[in-house]
């Protein structure tokens, strides 16, 4: 029980709590095992995960005020409790780490379940070399009692789920210094850390000239670990090699050419009413990979209050669609999708909008590629003279995008 | 697993009866910059950015006019949902260890039936953090160690959110700190920079633009 200390503190306090259930799967320590262990260990955390903290409502003695309580950060859960774990810990980073006896994944993940918090964390277990000697998952689950209360119930799964995970990975391994020398400085694949069975963000990208560059949105790819864009049955690694987070547009750079790509509108013009159709991959975990073609309207040349550079466009988009391209009746890309209006909070206020969706306009795509000398393609100066152009000669030009943390 | 107390206490013990008192005290206010040569400060005085997103908590929502007289966001607004750029302001308190000032308060409170108040102390935290589409490039921080009275009676709204009346004033106060930071910070400079490079026209029409010399 934990008096919190700004409350009626030194007061001989009966509490009169009531119970809540917190569950672990998984070893327990042998009692023969010296703890902390002598062995130098790295731990790999998704970016994002390694940033999440708990928040939690601040309870100022007699009232709960408007105030926040913040928690650690998920990587200052993992490190101290790591430390009552091995002798030396730190965390893996992509761009240079210390040499480590054991290197440890984990990708933690926390989601309601029959009225349950179900805290789970997928880990592997690499040596010096980097080859694989362990894998696994930590589960650990917390229900609230009756009339149960608790300020910190994320951050007390963090530090179970954590430390569960370490229990297992200790218990098994029995780690020292003599089975689990400490290495050099060895350059491990991220591929092998990162979870590829889970993508953190999918989005969509399409070719702009025949080297292999394709744009997509900006927010579809910050700070991933890995990225690979999918046509077809087929996938390719990326890298960013451009990238604005004002108008949320990214190019990456597949490093192949590509017989493929679209041409973006002749100064960027818009005609108000013009069909437009969007291609997209949306909901990637749920569909397959194919493409998704839906049709509507350039409804508005305007966006949302305070937008910078963006129309509105009817044809409808799912999550996943960010980055495709929005195409005009001859073929050419009017514009990038980047966002639509938030539904869930508008039917909070009683609306319900339908297909209000945005893009960013093809004449900041073409000024954002000029400053980043990113090759491109203009589509016909007359839009009279040229002719519509079959979805299907477009297609082969755009491609799914998946972020790997 | 542990527990937290939540509105639930013993009978109280009368321990003595007197009135006793302690000012709020607002110190150590610290807060973090990344810098910019003091030459350069001066011009970036001066850079007026396009339209930003406010969103804030209670306390944070208190701020809205003080920034929005500043040059640098005279075009801040609540109304704004697709703006690139948003401002996000929260207030957070870390509750203090226990010393004597809080224990014998709690003892006073106690003891006179909620009559004396009780003496709260803790960390609080102003957090200002600017986004590009979902993006953070900047944070800062100010933190002071406040203390406040608080009845164990008071059932209505607390109109300070948490901080105390001096709590407010030194919340207000950390705008000018804030401001003050961001007059040294490359990244509001970048930002500007890549919004008039892209939104030139646009600038000039709404009289955004950086007008001293670089």
């Amino acid at each position: 029980m934990r008096l919190r200390h700004e409350l009626f503190a030194g007061l001989v306090v009966l509490a009169a709590t009531t119970s809540s259930c917190l569950a672990a799967d998984g070893l327990t320590l042998p009692k023969d095992l010296k703890l902390p262990a002598n062995v130098t260990v790295a731990i790999y955390l998704p970016k994002h995960v390694r940033e999440f903290r708990s928040v939690f409502r601040s309870a100022s003695g007699f009232q709960t005020t408007d105030s926040v309580q913040l928690g650690n950060t998920f990587e200052e859960t993992t490190l101290q409790s790591a430390r009552h774990f091995f002798n030396s810990s730190f965390m893996y980073e992509a761009a240079g780490t210390p040499g480590y006896g054991l290197l440890i994944a984990m990708h933690p993940n926390v989601k309601s379940e029959d009225r349950q918090l179900v805290a789970t964390a997928h880990y592997a277990v690499f040596n010096s070399a980097g080859g694989s000697v362990l894998k696994g998952d930590s589960v650990v689950r917390w229900a609230p009692g009756f009339g149960g209360y608790n300020s910190d119930v994320m951050g007390r799964l963090m530090e179970q789920v954590i430390s569960r995970t370490l229990t297992d990975i200790v218990a098994q391994l029995r780690p020292t210094a003599d089975k689990f020398p400490t290495g050099e400085k060895t350059p491990l694949n991220l591929d092998t850390l990162v979870d590829k069975d889970h993508a953190a963000m999918s989005g969509t990208g399409f070719f702009v000239n025949s080297t292999g560059q394709l744009l997509t949105a900006a927010h579809v790819v910050h700070e991933c670990a890995v990225i690979d864009v999918r046509y077809g049955s087929n996938s390719l690694p990326a890298t960013v090699t451009a990238s604005s987070a004002l108008l949320d547009v990214a190019v990456l750079d597949t490093h192949m050419s590509s017989e493929h790509f679209l041409p973006l509108r002749h100064e960027g013009r818009l005609e108000l009413g013009e069909n437009v159709v969007n291609i997209g991959f949306p909901l990637q975990s749920l569909m397959t990979d194919a493409p998704t073609v839906t049709r509507g309207t350039l409804s508005s040349r305007a966006g949302l209050n305070g937008s910078l550079g963006q129309f509105q466009f009817s044809a409808p988009i799912q999550p996943g669609a960010s980055g495709g391209p929005v195409i005009g009746a001859r073929g050419d890309v009017v514009g990038v999708a980047v966002g639509t209006l938030n539904a869930q909070e508008l039917l909070k206020q009683g609306v319900l909008p339908q297909n209000v969706n945005f893009a960013l306009e093809a004449q900041y795509v073409q000024k954002f590629l000029h400053n980043k000398a990113v090759a491109f393609t203009e589509g016909a100066a007359d839009p009279h003279g040229s002719p519509d152009v079959p979805i299907d000669n477009v297609l082969p030009a755009v491609v799914g995008v998946r972020c790997y943390e | 697993m542990d527990r937290a107390l939540a509105g639930t206490f013993a009978p109280p013990v009368i321990v003595m009866l007197c009135l006793l008192s302690w000012p709020v005290v607002a110190d150590n206010t610290t807060p973090s910059a990344p810098s910019l040569p003091a030459s350069q400060a001066s011009a970036q005085a001066a850079v007026l950015l396009p339209t930003v997103s406010f969103r804030a908590d209670a306390s944070g929502d208190d701020l809205f006019d003080s920034l929005q007289s500043a040059h640098l966001f005279a075009h801040l607004s609540k109304e704004a949902p697709g703006s690139p750029i948003q401002l996000r302001i929260y207030h957070s308190v870390r509750p203090a260890n226990v010393d004597a000032k809080n224990f014998f308060s709690g003892l006073l409170a106690v003891g006179t039936l909620g009559l004396s108040p009780v003496i709260m102390s803790g960390e609080h935290t102003m957090h200002y953090e600017l986004y590009v589409n979902g993006q953070r490039i900047m944070r800062y921080e100010y933190s002071a160690k406040l203390s406040r009275s608080e009845s164990m009676h008071g059932k209505t709204a607390d109109a300070t959110h948490g901080l105390g009346p001096d709590g407010v004033v030194w919340a207000k106060s950390t705008v000018g700190l804030f401001l003050n930071d961001l007059a040294h910070d490359n990244s509001v400079r970048a930002l500007n920079d890549e919004y008039q490079a892209y939104f030139d026209g646009l600038a000039r029409a709404t009289g955004i633009a950086i007008t001293a010399p670089r």
